[in-house]
C-alpha cells in the first residue's frame, strides 16, 4: 500500500505543479537521498478517519519560478518574497487536498489546517509514510506524508 | 456583459490566478472585489454590486461555507451566484454545497472549466453561438 500512497503523491504533484504553475516535473526514482540544498520547506496537517500532516520542501531557486508562473508574470524578479511563500503555501494545499481522496476515497471527509511555512529539521523528524523528489530544471522539491498511527483498511 | 466580481481567498497569490485564469478564459471584468476571508467578502458585498463571488472554503476568520449559510440569509444577497473553488475531495461537502445553491469548480482548475462555468451562471452567449444574420 505504501508504495501505491507514493505513486498517487507523485502523480498528484506532477499534476499540481503543472496546471498551477506551467512546470513539468519528472519523479525521481526510489526514496529520495540527501536532503535538498537551501530548501523552503512548508506543511499542511490534517485530520479525518486517519490523521498526519504532508511536508514539501523546494529548492530556494525554485520559489520565485512557481510565483510568478502562477501569477503569471514575465519577470521573476518582480515577486516578493511573501508571494513566493503564499505560492508554496497554496499549491501544498492543492497537494494535500488531492491527494487524501486519491489515498481514501470520495467519501470520507477530511479537515486541512491552514498550510504554514516551517524549519528545515521538520522534515527528517519522524518517519514517513511516503515520499517522494520531483525533478525540475532549476532545481529539486520533496514531498512527504506523515500519518500517525499509519493508514488502515483496503485501498479504494 | 462585463462582471462584477469579488474574489474570496486567503491566498493572495489564488486570488491573482483566478483573476489571471478568467481573463485568459475572454471573460470581460469589470469592477474587481478582493477579500482574505469570508467576513471581508460579506462586507464589500454589502456596499457594491456584485454579479458573481468566487469564494473558497478553507479560510481563516470565516470560511467559505459560513459566508454562504450568511448570503443566503440575506435577502439582498441570496441572488448572488455564488463559484466554490476549493481543493475539498469529500462527495458529501460538495454535494452540501451545491445544495446551498453554489458551483463548485475543483482546485487546480482550467480556464476553459472558469469560462464555462461563468457563461452558464451568468446566463452569457458564447461568441460561437450567434448566429450570423
Amino acid at each position: 500500500m505504501t508504495e501505491q500512497i507514493r505513486e498517487a503523491l507523485s502523480q498528484v504533484a506532477v499534476d499540481t505543479f503543472e496546471k498551477l504553475a506551467f512546470m513539468f516535473a519528472f519523479p525521481e526514482p526510489g526514496e529520495p537521498g540527501q536532503q535538498i540544498e537551501d530548501v523552503i520547506l512548508a506543511g499542511v496537517v490534517f485530520s479525518g478517519p486517519f490523521s498526519g500532516r504532508v511536508l514539501m520542501g523546494i529548492s530556494a531557486a525554485l520559489l520565485p519560478e512557481l510565483a510568478a508562473n502562477m501569477l503569471g508574470l514575465d519577470d521573476e524578479a518582480d515577486v516578493t518574497l511573501e508571494q513566493q511563500y503564499d505560492a508554496l503555501k497554496e499549491t501544498l494545499n492543492v497537494v494535500c487536498g488531492n491527494l487524501l481522496p486519491a489515498i481514501a476515497g470520495r467519501e470520507p471527509i477530511f479537515n486541512m489546517e491552514m498550510p504554514k511555512i516551517l524549519s528545515q529539521d521538520e522534515m527528517r523528524e519522524s518517519e514517513s509514510l511516503a515520499r517522494v523528489r520531483l525533478e525540475f530544471d532549476e532545481g529539486e522539491c520533496d514531498l512527504a506524508i506523515y500519518v500517525d498511527g499509519g493508514v488502515k483498511g483496503s485501498w479504494p | 456583459m462585463a462582471i462584477n466580481l469579488l474574489v474570496v481567498d486567503d491566498s493572495g497569490v489564488m486570488r491573482a490566478m483566478i483573476l489571471k485564469t478568467m481573463r485568459m478564459a475572454g471573460l470581460e471584468l469589470a469592477e474587481i472585489h478582493e477579500a482574505a476571508n469570508g467576513q471581508e467578502g460579506l462586507a464589500l458585498l454589502e456596499n457594491h454590486w456584485i454579479d458573481l463571488a468566487v469564494v473558497d472554503i478553507n479560510m481563516p476568520v470565516m470560511n467559505g461555507e459560513e459566508m454562504i449559510d450568511r448570503m443566503n440569509e440575506n435577502p439582498e444577497m441570496c441572488a448572488i451566484p455564488v463559484v466554490v473553488i476549493s481543493t475539498e475531495g469529500s462527495k458529501a461537502r460538495i454535494e452540501s454545497l451545491q445544495h446551498k445553491g453554489a458551483t463548485f469548480i475543483h482546485k487546480p482548475f482550467s480556464a476553459e472549466t472558469i469560462r464555462d462555468t461563468v457563461k452558464h451562471l451568468l446566463r452569457m452567449e458564447d461568441d460561437d453561438d450567434r448566429a450570423d444574420p
